[in-house]
């Protein structure tokens, strides 16, 4: 194994192998900064160019480079501006943008590109750490499983609600019910299509979210008449802060990206999951949660740690069975085959080195993205301070543009105006969107996976020992969080009835 | 001749349009394609197979085109390649500049009426199929036996499980034609997002057999699978394959034809696997000028025996892929689509569920 680890990354810093991770890492910089430019698409548009290096590292040293640091990146504009770089990477606006709207730019970035590095890292080492247990453990989450642990996200709506329970709960709910939006698997049944095909594959991510979270900022940007940071309170030093907030907040930044792993690891769960389920864990984890949604600085560590960190847990399935994670993936998938690699056991025996180069990549492409990140970021941070007018057109481009590189339909554009519109009343009535999002992510998921579970074991997988654990974990927590609600609710209700006694 | 005003203007209105028209002398003499760029749509999402299939065509071809376009790849996905077919056959120009390559079911689709095709699959001008796809029903040995006799009885004692993506895919189409010709007690089990997690699922234990498995794609990606790929710890046998004959290497597994117990079941196994061997079709839209046609059907056919192409195909593992001719196309779409009216409703019927 360590001389497999040292062949490994001689191979990836070796010329002309280090040569294809920059220029590989320079697109990738470029494509997940500008919203529109989708990174799967660019991936795809670059795998021909597998056919030319031959070299499988070199290859993957350009493809996978690439991809993962579009992944870190990402996040850079839905800080700043409120717009997803990715699809995938929209949870970190949720506390990143009103950091932003703080002056506290510089801050949400340093916190979101370190916790991304040391995530990104976690990431790679638990790779490598699983390539011995790699095929046990992805045959040990069957459906059943893997239906549990969705039911356990939706239980974060609660947690993500905690301004109104009831507004977030029924909030998540209309998130369930919308992605319920698409053909039904097993009958094929053509649910709320409105007889268009663009909604037979159900409702895309990016334009959702692009909508309900850039399209009401932009509203409010233009009412305000301002720039998109209100007060000037720092400019680049709070870079530093952020980074020191990674630290301070350390082990929070670890548990959210293993939670970056694991739900990247399960494949067909798609890249915004994870971000949004750190997010909640983030919240969840905090003991006061009124703080999120404002600018809380964990609510930036958890979706940044995810966002990169899944990067390695998608690349588990991918290498030991040759069924990707995601679309990323496959594209990535396609690569292994050109450069005359088929990935399954022999990727975790004859070809370990090249599995083992995979975790070397991803390190060194994490530090390069974040090292080049940083050196840029005082002059992004500057472009919150422009006068809101100047920026608007560009705005409005960007998010229109991220919004049609979801499927390349002029539908895409209608369904961020839809959403748009439901996201400023939202933020208007005091509904909370996160709790939305999650019940859109999971919802079709959590169907999915209940279909399986019952068409393949009846009713007996209720009985199977992981799902039992789970079952109890489950009530558990649920129990635990009632209880503490409860109890705070007394708490309040006395305090106030001190209150008007004195 | 009077050469009056009228005569006038409609002499220029001719040699106006016969200058603009593609297939025109004046394009003749200069290649039509010469500065221009083809967009080629794939109907599947960027990384499905016939996505990268289509890439590495579009890398080779415009060798093949005289004039030397430059090809441009675009991905429009959504309903199962419904999308891509309504667009080129309503909305794309019939100038050869707009081409696609969209996964079988064209002609299924048209057969069976399915109510969200606005297209006729014929009308279609079919440029070549990249590979024709021989699929197969494959089970866990430890579930279903050495073969589909063993699996028959197995099933009846205990229910096999077959998992698919849907209930209306086309593998599930050949598992519920295989039930209904030998009685093979099947349940499916719906909701996986492609073939891959539907091996995954095997190997799980969650499923036990899946039926669209291409063989090609087996050879290159699951040979520990098979022991007739030389696998000592084979893990399937092969129940079914669908195809017109037996595939030589699978000389010894009947094919769903072979299973039909009437000619109403033999015509509709037939139009399953016609579609099966359009797997990879081109098409330009209706209406295309024959010469241009004629021009992407030639270029088509040179690319596929291209040997840069050929080399590229192996490494990326499409070992014995069989292409076919446009006209080939479009004799085969005719077929299915003039299947008899029966057949065609039991089809719909199998597809639907219903």
């Amino acid at each position: 194994m360590i001389e497999a680890a040292t062949s490994g990354l001689l191979q990836v810093l070796s010329w002309p192998a280090f040569g294809f991770l920059l220029l590989g890492g320079a697109i990738g910089f470029v494509v997940g900064i500008l919203p529109g430019l989708g990174g799967l698409t660019t991936l795809a548009l670059m795998l021909p160019f597998a056919y030319t290096i031959q070299e499988p590292i070199a290859a993957f040293c350009f493809l996978l480079g690439m991809h993962a640091i579009t992944g870190t990146t990402g996040d850079i504009t839905s800080i700043l501006f409120g717009i997803p770089g990715e699809g995938t990477s929209a949870a970190t606006i949720m506390d990143g943008y009103p950091m932003t709207k703080k002056g506290q730019a510089g801050r949400a970035l340093g916190a979101a590109l370190s916790s991304s590095l040391v995530a990104g890292l976690e990431g790679a080492i638990i790779l490598a750490i699983s390539i011995p247990i790699m095929r046990p453990l992805v045959l040990f989450f069957g459906a059943p499983e893997l239906f549990m642990l969705t039911i356990l996200g939706i239980t974060f709506l609660a947690t993500l609600s905690s301004a109104s329970l009831s507004k977030g709960v029924l909030a998540g709910g209309i998130g369930l019910a919308i992605s319920a939006v698409g053909i039904e698997d097993h009958t094929g049944t053509l649910r709320y299509t409105m007889s268009t095909i663009y909604l037979w594959e159900g409702l895309s991510l990016a334009p959702v979210v692009v909508g309900l979270f850039a399209i009401p900022e932009i509203v409010d940007l233009a009412v305000r008449g301002s720039s998109i940071a209100e007060s000037k309170v720092e400019r680049i030093s709070g870079v530093l802060e952020g980074v020191k907030d990674t630290f301070r907040h350390f082990w929070l930044t670890m548990r959210c990206g293993m939670i970056g792993v694991m739900v990247g690891a399960v494949p067909g769960v798609g890249g915004g999951v994870s971000q949004w389920m750190a997010y909640a864990h983030a919240v969840q984890s905090s003991k006061d949660k009124r703080r999120f949604g404002t600018g809380a600085v964990e609510g930036v560590l958890g979706p940044g740690a995810a966002n990169n960190s899944k990067e390695g847990g998608n690349l588990i399935p991918t290498v030991a069975f040759g069924v990707p994670g995601t679309t990323g993936m496959a594209i990535l998938l396609g690569a292994f085959l050109i450069v005359g690699l088929t990935p399954g056991p022999d990727m975790l025996t004859k070809h370990l080195d090249v599995t083992l180069a995979m975790v070397w990549i991803l390190v060194i492409s994490n530090i390069l993205a974040a090292g080049v990140a940083f050196l840029f970021l005082s002059q992004l941070v500057k472009l919150t301070f422009v006068r809101g007018n100047l920026l608007i057109p560009f705005l409005v481009v960007f998010v229109f543009l991220g919004a049609f590189s979801a499927n390349n339909h002029f539908a895409d554009i209608v369904v961020a105006c839809v959403f748009g519109v439901l996201g400023y009343f939202m933020v208007l009535f005091g509904w909370p969107r996160a709790p939305f999002v999650l019940g859109l992510v999971l919802g079709r998921l959590a169907e999915r996976y209940l279909g399986i579970s019952l068409g393949a074991y009846g009713t007996s997988w209720l009985i199977h020992p992981p799902v039992l654990v789970m079952i109890v974990i489950l009530l558990g927590s649920v129990s635990y969080s009632v209880y503490k609600r409860v109890s705070t609710g007394n708490r309040t209700i006395e305090g106030r009835a001190e209150q008007d006694e004195l | 001749m009077k050469w009056t005003s009228k005569t006038l203007m409609l002499a220029a209105a001719v040699w106006i349009l016969q200058g603009s028209m593609p297939g025109s002398a004046e394009a003749q003499a200069k290649p039509y394609y010469e500065g221009k760029t083809i967009l080629v749509i794939v109907g599947s999402g960027p990384g499905a197979g016939n996505d990268i299939r289509t890439r590495l065509f579009a890398r080779h071809a415009a060798r093949h085109i005289p004039g030397k376009p430059q090809l441009v790849v675009q991905n429009r996905s959504g309903g199962g390649g419904l999308r891509a077919r309504n667009y080129l056959y309503n909305i794309a120009k019939p100038d050869g500049l707009t081409i696609a390559e969209i996964i079988r079911g064209t002609g299924l689709q048209h057969a069976i009426n399915e109510p969200a095709a606005r297209f006729k699959a014929d009308k279609f001008n079919w440029i070549g199929n990249l590979t024709t796809a021989t699929a197969t029903c494959v089970g866990r040995i430890d579930r279903v036996g050495a073969n589909l006799e063993d699996a028959i009885k197995r099933s009846k004692k205990t229910q096999l499980r077959e998992g698919e993506t849907s209930g209306n895919s086309t593998g599930a189409a050949i598992g519920k034609m295989l039930k209904g010709f030998n009685g093979i007690n099947t349940t499916l089990v719906v909701g996986y997002q492609g073939g891959a997690p539907i091996d995954l699922a095997m190997e799980k234990g969650e499923v036990d057999m899946r039926c669209g498995f291409v063989w090609s794609s087996a050879k290159t990606r699951k040979k520990h699978w098979f022991k007739r790929l030389g696998s000592d710890k084979p893990f399937v046998s092969l129940l079914v394959q669908v195809a017109t004959e037996r595939h030589p290497e699978l000389s010894d597994v009947p094919t769903l034809i072979e299973l039909a117990p009437d000619q109403e079941s033999k015509d509709v196994a037939e139009m399953l696997t016609l579609t099966y061997r359009n797997a990879y079709p081109m098409l330009a839209p209706p209406g295309t000028p024959d010469n241009i046609v004629k021009i992407l059907r030639d270029a088509f056919w040179a690319t596929v025996h291209d040997p840069q192409y050929l080399a590229d195909a192996k490494k990326i593992g499409y070992l014995d892929d069989e292409p076919l001719k446009g006209d080939d196309v479009q004799k085969l779409i005719k077929k299915i689509v003039s299947s008899p009216e029966k057949s065609r409703k039991l089809m719909a019927k199998i597809v639907s569920g219903k």
